[in-house]
């Protein structure tokens, strides 16, 4: 009897309650927290730009997420991103960094395309990417989607070596309020905060900001390159409000703001002071309507970059004023046809910073327009087909006056090129444990400031003095055929993958010494050097059971280059030819201790070869591979703070790994983070 | 239909009444799976995967909500079925987001009940009162969610569930418009629809 009337007193509350019971109409963005808790793994739109299951994507795509960036104790993208097989991470500096992927890394790696959330955290002015100059907090990432190959169908320009898709929690479906502060060798500071807050039923708000200072590495390297050396800083601020304009209709707005430097290698290998401020506005507006998802994007780069080495003296700062405008349309048609198409158009002007007041003072344009569409079949229970195509025009212009004296006409800088972006694969769950994917891509990578607008910024160094960028350079291709093979071996609780690749990179663009028919001097400029090719193969496991986590991989690329690219532009042993990573991790009760070991065999820098930019000295460098260690052990004080002590490179006090940067130190950490 | 079993149990021996009836579910479980591989009885696994799709509701439940457990109480298996998902609904579920799911037993002939629902989660053996459930469910904008793939397949059910091998959502949008029910694109985008 008492049961029975506790279950009436409850039912009746119950419906009390439901008839109270607020029903909240929710907006249409990706919900990736409520999608991967469904689905039990990440879900990714960094593949077709629709939202898809990690195993389902038809691209070799490796997600990081926010359990294995905590537990990795990366402090900041590049370090998270060094366990991913086929990633290879150069560093250079105390916070500066490139990624190259699979068999190509440089200075100024400029082949892998970056975003958050969709924007791009990528620069045009050298094609680079500023690690140091990511707006955001690392504890505020969800997940790092990380495609290997050209992914250019989607993402256009310069997704051809890959593409890294930073995702960060979204305020209307995450509550993420953190905070950490961490010290460590090389008076190394950081402190960074992330707070979220749900306004009612009909939006979200996150803030976050932070501020990283510390020490550079001040081992031997030459007297210029010493003067160009400072301590790495980082400060930024951002903020991101997501609304419900409508029960299927939401905006999104956001700003970052964000001031770094650095010192680090250039082209060239030598050392490269490097001082950014970037700032960003975008607006988004999504809606689900009887036409599909429709979704129109606008966002806004103003990059500030100052650039020196100690070959070219200061104030040559660049200014690069960026706004893409995006709409896409994604549908189904029938339970078994996805469909994306996308229109984007983008304007970038480049010009010297202390030239902009100047009234008609040169600056170079680079707009695009593009078309795309995508669809994905589902053939059969087991076998998908995607395709993707992109169209885009390119053009460079000439705005304002020509500077005199440059070496191309105005009509030089008024040009149109017209390429085709294309992706194309083939998903086979062969069972319920093996999957088999065949890929295809062809990306184009077209010219870069640097490389095809500086001919008319005057440069007045002795050294460079004829220099002059290349406005008819043709772009990149890069084409990419590939198959990947995972399977899940359930007693040992791991995935097996492995995948083998073919690229061939065509009208390889770097820097020669030309002369111009009836042009008196020589002088060094960008062109097309020729073609590249790399062949690879990876192999992996990766896995979790009962507190531990572990993964093992090995990845060779073998690059091989035509004489006039190989001797221009040093491509192949830019990056080790085997990398092979291993991890570990525990846990138990409040602690949680990982390792982290990577072997890498020997690269060769451009100023170990004959000919250098710089006409720098060869440094020492390592005659064999070397392996690094890093790890962290973590204790859980409350279910709200965590204690954690880290550190890179532990087996060695400093070790030389790259000819033309300082050796890199042994660097250890004591972080406090507290989750609210 | 309910006089069924009493009269059985009245006219043969307990021993034999048992035999046969334990014949007859296994009987009865061997046709079913024959006849509908895609059947399955909802464990926790399965409720667990149901209950994730609430959050991707484009009218988003919040709160304490009634979870409609419809079965047949004429058939052991489907009741069994019930009273397990009851028993993990009322042993502390923990239902995604701050929504607190009450697990109502709803017996077939009396669908009447589903109207206090906003959830209702079909036990196997329902096939005969698909059309009666699905009416029940439209009228009231119910979601309807089974393991029995076939409900869905044939348009009576908005969702249907597997946990296993791996999680696979079927989805029915004739189902849910005629329920007036809709999931965020990115859902529909990763389900199979029907």
């Amino acid at each position: 009897m008492v049961k029975i009337r506790c279950l009436n007193t409850v039912s009746l509350l119950a419906m009390a309650a439901e008839l109270l019971a607020p029903y909240n109409a929710q907006a249409q963005l990706v919900d990736y927290g409520s999608l991967q808790s469904l689905f039990g793994e990440p879900i990714t739109t960094s593949a077709t730009g629709t939202p898809q299951r990690a195993k389902e994507v038809a691209a070799n795509m490796t997600i990081l997420t926010a359990e294995d960036i905590r537990r990795s104790g990366s402090r900041n993208i590049p370090e998270a991103l060094h366990e991913v097989p086929g990633i290879d991470v150069l560093r250079t500096g105390v916070n500066t960094y490139d990624v190259g992927v699979r068999g190509f890394n440089q200075p100024n790696s400029n082949r892998l395309l970056v975003l958050i959330n969709g924007r791009q955290v990528f620069f045009d002015d050298f094609s680079r990417t500023d690690w140091n100059a990511l707006p955001l907090n690392i504890d505020e990432v969800r997940q790092i989607e990380v495609v290997k190959g050209p992914n250019a169908a989607l993402f256009g320009n310069n997704a051809v070596g890959g593409v890294i898709n930073i995702i960060t929690y979204n305020p209307m479906y995450d509550k993420v309020n953190v905070a950490n502060i961490t010290g460590g060798t090389q008076e190394s500071r950081s402190a960074d905060a992330t707070v979220t807050q749900k306004l009612g039923d009909w939006g979200g708000l996150k803030l976050s900001a932070g501020d990283y200072g510390a020490h550079a590495f001040d081992t031997s390297r030459t007297s210029v390159d010493q003067s160009q050396t400072a301590d790495p800083r980082r400060h930024y601020a951002s903020a991101d409000a997501v609304f419900k304009l409508a029960p299927e209709t939401q905006a999104e707005v956001e700003t970052t703001y964000v001031r770094a430097q650095e010192s680090g290698a250039n082209i060239g290998d030598v050392i490269t002071f490097s001082a950014n401020e970037v700032y960003s506005f975008k607006g988004m507006l999504a809606s689900q309507t009887s036409l599909g998802f429709l979704r129109a994007t606008s966002y806004f780069n103003h990059i500030h970059s100052e650039y020196n080495t100690g070959l070219i003296p200061s104030g040559n700062a660049i200014a690069d004023d960026l706004w893409v405008n995006q709409l896409e349309d994604q549908f189904k048609l029938g339970s078994d046809h996805t469909f994306r198409i996308a229109g984007e158009y983008r304007t970038n002007s480049f010009a010297f910073a202390a030239l902009q007041a100047i009234p008609q003072s040169p600056k170079i344009g680079m707009d695009m327009a593009s078309l795309s569409g995508m669809w994905s079949w589902q053939v059969t229970n087991h076998v998908s087909v995607t395709n993707a195509i992109r169209i885009d025009q390119w053009h460079l212009q000439q705005l304002g006056t020509l500077w005199g004296g440059a070496q191309y006409s105005a009509a030089d800088y008024n040009r149109y090129v017209t390429n085709l972006d294309a992706n194309s694969g083939i998903v086979w769950q062969a069972t319920d444990i093996d999957t088999l994917r065949l890929t295809y891509g062809r990306g184009i990578q077209f010219p870069s400031f640097f490389e095809s607008g500086f001919a008319s910024i005057p440069v007045s160094s002795p050294v460079f003095v004829n220099f002059q960028s290349n406005p008819n350079l043709n772009p990149t291709i890069v084409t990419n055929v590939e198959a990947d093979y995972d399977r899940e071996v359930k007693p040992i609780f791991s995935t097996v993958s492995a995948a083998v690749f073919y690229q061939l990179n065509q009208n390889i663009k770097g820097l020669s010494d030309t002369t111009i028919p009836g042009f008196p001097v020589t002088f060094t400029t960008n062109s097309n050097l020729g073609d590249d090719q790399a062949i690879g193969f990876e192999i992996g496991v990766s896995g979790k059971k009962s507190g531990f986590r572990w993964g093992l991989s090995d990845s060779l690329a073998f690059v091989s280059a035509g004489t006039n690219v190989e001797q221009n532009f040093h491509v192949e042993q830019s990056a080790p030819e085997d990398s092979l990573k291993a991890q570990l991790g525990y846990s138990w009760d409040n602690w949680e201790l990982d390792g982290f070991g990577n072997y890498v065999s020997k690269r060769i820098s451009e100023t170990e070869s004959s000919t250098t930019v710089s006409g720098a000295p060869s440094l020492a460098v390592p005659a064999i591979g070397y392996t690094s260690f890093s790890g962290r052990v973590g204790y859980n004080i409350t279910d709200n703070f965590t204690l954690a002590l880290s550190g890179t490179d532990l087996n060695h006090q400093q070790i030389t790994t790259f000819a033309g940067a300082p050796n890199i130190e042994r660097q250890v950490f004591l972080g406090l983070t507290g989750k609210f | 239909m309910h006089n069924r079993q009493p009269l059985l149990k009245q006219n043969i021996p307990a021993r034999i009444y048992s035999l046969t009836r334990s014949a007859m579910m296994l009987a009865t479980g061997i046709i079913l799976l024959a006849a509908c591989p895609v059947c399955a009885a909802t464990d926790q696994a399965d409720l667990s995967v149901g209950m994730k799709t609430l959050p991707l509701l484009t009218t988003k439940i919040t709160g304490v909500a009634t979870l409609a457990i419809v079965y047949d109480p004429d058939n052991p298996t489907s009741k069994e079925e019930a009273d397990g998902i009851k028993a993990v609904l009322d042993s502390g579920f923990e239902a995604p987001g701050d929504l607190k799911l009450i697990g109502a037993l709803v017996p077939v002939g009396n669908l009447g009940k589903m109207a206090r629902s906003r959830i209702a989660i079909l036990t196997g053996g329902l096939s005969a009162y698909y059309d009666a459930i699905s009416a029940a469910a439209e009228n009231n904008s119910i979601l309807t969610m089974s393991t029995d793939l076939n409900c869905v397949k044939s348009n009576k059910c908005v969702l249907g569930i597997a946990s296993k091998p791996r999680v696979e959502i079927y989805f029915s949008k004739a189902a849910a418009d005629a329920a007036k029910i809709s999931f965020a694109e990115a859902f529909t985008m990763l389900v199979k629809l029907i």
